[in-house]
């Protein structure tokens, strides 16, 4: 490492922001050694951006969203000579920050929603700890460590995404976090890189306890019922047979028959019981010390034998010995994200220079084994140091590259050729987030909006918890009372199923018959049958036990209506993955099935959407701010500006007013000139 | 987004060479082909060996029973037959369950696969699988037949149409997996409706979306100057918008209305959701369009399976039969693979609710038109259809049999931006030559 940090293991302070000293040093040392490589390289760096290239641009990289016509105006009418670092600075510290960068933790990580209840707490959680800054290590170590219900660790999350598919699992966190690609190795040994299967398999074995059961309510019932849910059919008691007593004997055969008829009441109570904790299941992970991982049936190469039991070990790095079992999973997360570790630190600091300027230093974000050299290796290690000498705070990491010379500079004209890496003349042309899209038309519509959290998610998930919590310390006598209404509930909604589906037969017949009067009255009974199903109508017979149990109870537990209307939110405060056909799907909004999977492909939808879609729509619907403010503008110089600020973040200039002017005579012309700039490719890419 | 996760060896060099792409896809081997070039003849597509120019892809999302539908046991015991009656065909041999008797008249087109076999008994495992012929895995996705379509032979007809079309597909779709993202199918998310967005708002006028289009040129002259040529990004969407703009204008695009269909074809395909779909789909395959999927979803009958069969089977038979009638009366069914799939079958035996469970074991897919012998049976399950006992087929099998009968290579090899190697056909899937034409 050629230069040392000015600043080495700063106290662990992890919400104070470090100073502008420390921030500006770091940023020229990053310059310098990009501004000697390029030298060697012969490469010219692109000039500074202007002012509007530059205030639209700090907007979009940092808090994913276009400046408003003030915000814009307000920083190219100012005269002050900091105002590019004060710009950033206030931008790094504000609320949009956070919610871009929760766009991205839950597009790298896959975070669903509604996938389980505890996608909504994963959800929850994540955006608590980007809300709280919570150091990058921590996050990591904290979801790699899960080893509990959902409702009690809800990072648990990240296992449970992956229920089921562990050795995916393992490919993705090795990809994620230390940019290995090892899927490969799951059945054979790479072909491209080093990592052989046993390899692998070794890898996985921290994470072989890996169970999908929670004990807790096993034990629960066995509280409420007195047997184990899967005690077999054993008799105990009554002594040695005496079959020459007759008498005595047949007392012993009726007491033994009694206390078998006892247990098998009690066992059909236990598996009865098993409804109330029937969902519990599908969100508890947990970590069995005796379970191991073993060779598959087919293993073929000769280190290892097919069926055989599994030792951990470390793919990189220093190799372990004699893990204890019951320690396994917390081995496993303190080694993947020590400061130690070869690639954690390194991966995380070139993603996030990804993040910034469009394109990482080591091109394959995800495949440091098999990448294109960087151009700058010297610059690989600087980034690494930097990321811990922050202690891993991504704000902060990030407001460093924010301050470099290189965020200033003019877009370099040409993108990085693929396979090969980038020499970063400028950053890099890129087209606009799906949620960026998105969130600028809301803005432009609602004007800044970016303090709405969308609390519902919390409060839901925190009435999700507190069920839990009062089932778990439910007394018997509720737990059956519970169960009794779970029971009922489940015979009521096969019977509303089977009567709709006979009425619906009995509809189909009617309409192809034509009889219309026979088709209202079906409908009209249908409509009735809904309406008895619906939940207002259920939650009206519920005891007080049973609504506070019924969150932990049903299969799925829906978030509680959003705290804010739609045009009223950022896309971070909306559940994700959006459904086929929506705004940010259509635009390569991401949907949570890999790592990393939203993208900015231009498709014909997309176009269609922006020529002739409702969202266009609304935003020239004059209830909006952005309609409403230009209509109420007289001179067409006054809408041509208000325009190019809103839009394009820049006042028009003077080639473009005399281009334009006429074209804004009119508010009905004006109307079609706004459509024009948003569907120009000036508005959707990011200078 | 890391561009160069994105593409293939082979796509990364075509860029190398700086090619212009094409609105819809991106092509194999540097040679663009823009849907508006003239010159481009349907002669390309004739070179194809295969007889299928198009597929008609009917997904039954949920599992549909077999035992029920293609594969009826008269004989078994009422505890696994239920009251499901077999019925005859135009076919001596060959029965289908009793919901099925239009279909039952179109045997002679058909070829019922009843040997379906696969490992993947859940919902979203088991339709991935049988899309993309490969095990669902977190750390990839792979791409869906419609796509390979487009990767090994990009269609070059005169169209502005895309080539592949999915409709009411739900949001699980694996799409075009790892192949560029444009190479994946255009979702129609309700048939009645169409295409959305297609026609000009009605506040705007002709004049001003004229004008709007010429404003947009304008204003992005200096941008393009800049950009287009460094930039393949910008001129995707600069190609994206003159197709769109086109598709708007374009006569294709009536492909998606289905009110120009008569009230006589409406009635014949029938009033269900899923049957606008199938009717859509045959307007879309005589517009040129390649591979077109349409989902028909709630065949997850875990219980009450035989009042959901009366509800839910007449639907497709009806949908199905005026299909195959349909396409042959316009001279396309020779060119044409209508395929019936879904992610496994049902259990047999019939469970205490009147239901029947989720069975990968056994479960049956049908085949109809193009590359395959009509009037056929292949493979065959035991006395209860809870067992394959001959010709067992894989989903990765299937795939690679539409694959042959497209005249596409099952078993070309393409990498993924993460270098691994993958085909048409699956891993281990092949052809099955026996029913192809």
């Amino acid at each position: 490492m050629k230069k040392l940090l000015h600043f080495l293991f700063l106290p662990f302070v992890h919400a104070a922001p470090l100073s502008d000293e420390v921030i500006r040093n770091t940023a020229r040392e990053i310059d310098e050694i990009l501004l000697a490589g390029q030298k060697d390289q012969k490469i010219n760096p692109m000039p500074v951006a202007d002012d509007p290239t530059f205030v639209r641009r700090s907007y979009l990289n940092i808090i994913g969203r276009l400046p408003t016509a003030e915000e814009a105006k307000s920083f190219l009418d100012s005269n002050d000579g900091e105002k590019r670092a004060d710009l950033i600075d206030t931008l790094v510290e504000s609320p949009g920050m956070k919610s871009k960068l929760f766009n991205y933790w839950s597009d790298l990580l896959r975070v669903q929603t509604n996938s389980e209840t505890s996608g909504l707490g994963w959800h929850v959680w994540l955006r608590e700890a980007v809300e709280t800054n919570m150091p990058y290590n921590k996050m990591v170590h904290a979801m790699l460590a899960a080893n509990d219900h959902s409702a009690n660790d809800p990072a648990a999350g990240y296992y449970l995404r992956d229920r089921g598919m562990l050795l995916d699992n393992i490919s993705n966190t090795v990809q994620v976090f230390h940019g290995q690609q090892i899927g490969c190795a799951q059945c054979h040994d790479h072909p491209f890189d080093t990592t052989t299967q046993m390899e692998y398999y070794q890898l996985a074995s921290f994470l072989a306890g890996t169970e999908y059961k929670f004990e807790g309510a096993r034990e629960k019932i066995k509280e409420v019922v007195g047997v184990d849910v899967d005690m077999k059919n054993r008799m105990s008691g009554g002594g040695k047979i005496n079959k020459k007593d007759k008498k005595f004997y047949q007392k012993q055969k009726a007491a033994m028959a009694k206390q078998r008829a006892e247990v098998n009441r009690k066992r059909n109570e236990a598996k009865d019981l098993a409804t109330v904790f029937r969902y519990h299941n599908r969100n508890a992970l947990s970590d069995n010390p005796k379970r191991q991982l073993k060779l598959p049936e087919d293993y073929q190469y000769e280190d290892g034998k097919p069926g055989e039991a599994i030792e951990p070990q470390f793919l990189f790095g220093k190799k372990v010995k004699d893990v204890a079992p019951e320690k396994r999973r917390e081995v496993f997360a303190d080694w993947a994200t020590s400061r130690d570790n070869k690639y954690f630190s390194k991966v995380v600091a070139n993603r996030l220079w990804a993040y910034t300027f469009g394109y990482g230093i080591v091109p394959a974000l995800d495949d440091w084994s098999n990448s294109p050299d960087p151009l700058y290796p010297e610059l690989v290690d600087y980034l690494e140091s930097a990321m811990k000498a922050t202690n891993y705070d991504v704000q902060q990491y990030l407001r460093i590259l924010y301050h470099t010379k290189l965020f200033q500079r003019e877009v370099s004209d040409t993108e990085p050729t693929q396979g090969f890496a980038f020499d970063f003349n400028g950053p890099i042309l890129r087209r606009m987030e799906a949620e960026e899209i998105r969130d600028s038309f809301v803005t432009l519509a609602s004007g800044n909006i970016d303090d709405n959290t969308n609390y519902a998610l919390k409060e839901s998930w925190n009435n999700y918890v507190e069920s839990f919590q009062f089932v778990m310390n439910a007394t018997p006598t509720q737990i059956r009372e519970i169960d009794d209404a779970a029971d009922k509930a489940e015979l009521d909604r096969r019977k509303f199923q089977k009567e709709t589906a006979e009425m619906r037969v009995a509809l189909r017949k009617a309409q192809e018959s034509g009889q219309t009067k026979r088709v209202q009255t079906i409908n009209l009974k249908l409509k009735e049958l809904r309406d008895k199903a619906s939940q207002k109508y259920r939650r009206a017979g519920m005891s007080d036990t049973t609504r506070k149990a019924q969150a932990a109870v049903v299969r799925r537990y829906s978030p509680k209506k959003s705290s804010h209307s739609p045009f009223q939110m950022r896309s971070s405060e909306i559940p994700a993955p959006q459904k086929g056909g929506t705004f940010i799907a259509e635009f390569g909004g991401s949907d949570r099935e890999t790592p990393s999977s939203a993208h900015t492909e231009a498709s014909v939808p997309q176009t269609l959407r922006l020529l002739n879609g409702t969202e266009t729509a609304i935003l020239l619907n004059k209830k909006g701010d952005f309609a409403k403010t230009v209509s109420k503008l007289e001179t067409p110089e006054e809408r041509l500006e208000q325009l190019f600020l809103s839009l394009y973040s820049s006042y028009p200039t003077k080639e473009e007013k005399i281009a334009f002017l006429p074209e804004v005579k009119t508010l009905s012309s004006t109307q079609a000139f706004a459509r024009a700039m948003i569907t120009s490719n000036r508005f959707l890419f990011v200078q | 987004m890391n561009p160069v996760k994105k593409l293939d060896e082979l796509s990364r060099r075509s860029f190398l060479a700086n090619t212009a792409n094409t609105a819809f896809g991106v092509t194999l081997g540097g040679a663009a082909a823009s849907w508006f070039n003239s010159a481009e003849a349907a002669e390309a597509i004739a070179q194809s060996k295969g007889k299928a120019k198009h597929v008609i892809y009917l997904y039954m999302s949920g599992g549909m029973t077999h035992i029920d539908t293609f594969d009826p046991k008269p004989d078994a015991p009422e505890a696994y037959r239920g009251p499901i009656k077999a019925i005859s065909t135009n076919v001596a041999g060959i029965q289908l369950g009793q919901h099925l008797e239009k279909t039952a008249k179109h045997a002679d087109k058909m070829c019922l696969v009843r040997s379906m076999n696969s490992t993947q008994g859940a919902h979203a495992q088991g339709n991935y699988n049988v899309h993309t012929s490969y095990t669902m895995r977190s750390s990839i996705t792979h791409p869906t037949l419609g796509s390979w379509a487009n990767k090994l032979e990009p269609s070059r007809l005169k169209q502005t149409l895309p080539p592949y079309v999915t409709v009411h597909t739900a949001n699980n779709h694996a799409g075009a997996g790892f192949f560029e993202p444009n190479s994946g199918p255009l979702p129609v998310g309700d048939a009645v409706m169409g295409l959305q967005n297609s026609k000009r708002r009605r506040e705007v006028t002709e004049a001003d979306f004229n004008r709007q289009i010429a404003l947009r040129s304008k204003l992005d002259q200096d941008f393009t100057d800049r950009f287009s040529k460094g930039q393949r990004s910008v001129r995707a969407y600069d190609e994206m918008f003159n197709s769109a703009v086109k598709l708007m204008s374009s006569k294709d695009l009536e492909a998606f209305d289905l009110s120009k269909e008569s009230k006589g074809t409406h009635t014949a395909y029938g009033s269900d959701k899923f049957s606008k779909g199938v009717l859509l789909s045959r307007r879309l395959i005589e517009h040129g369009v390649r591979f077109v999927e349409v989902q028909f979803g709630g065949f997850d009958w875990h219980s009450d399976n035989f009042t959901k069969a009366e509800e839910k089977l007449p639907i497709l038979d009806q949908a199905y039969a005026a299909l195959l009638t349909d396409l042959k009366q316009r001279g396309l069914l020779e060119s044409t693979l209508v395929v019936i799939a879904t992610e496994f079958g049902r259990t047999p035996k019939i469970d205490d609710d009147a239901g029947r469970n989720h069975f990968p074991k056994a479960f049956s897919f049908a085949l109809a038109g193009a590359g395959i012998k009509g009037g056929t049976v292949y493979g065959k399950t035991d006395e209860t259809a809870s067992n394959v006992i001959t010709k067992k087929t894989t989903p990765a099998d299937f795939n690679a049999t539409i694959a042959s009968a497209m005249g596409l290579s099952h078993d070309q090899v393409v990498f993924s931006p993460s270098k691994r190697p993958f085909k048409m056909g699956g891993k281990e899937g092949q052809p099955i030559k026996e029913i192809l034409a």
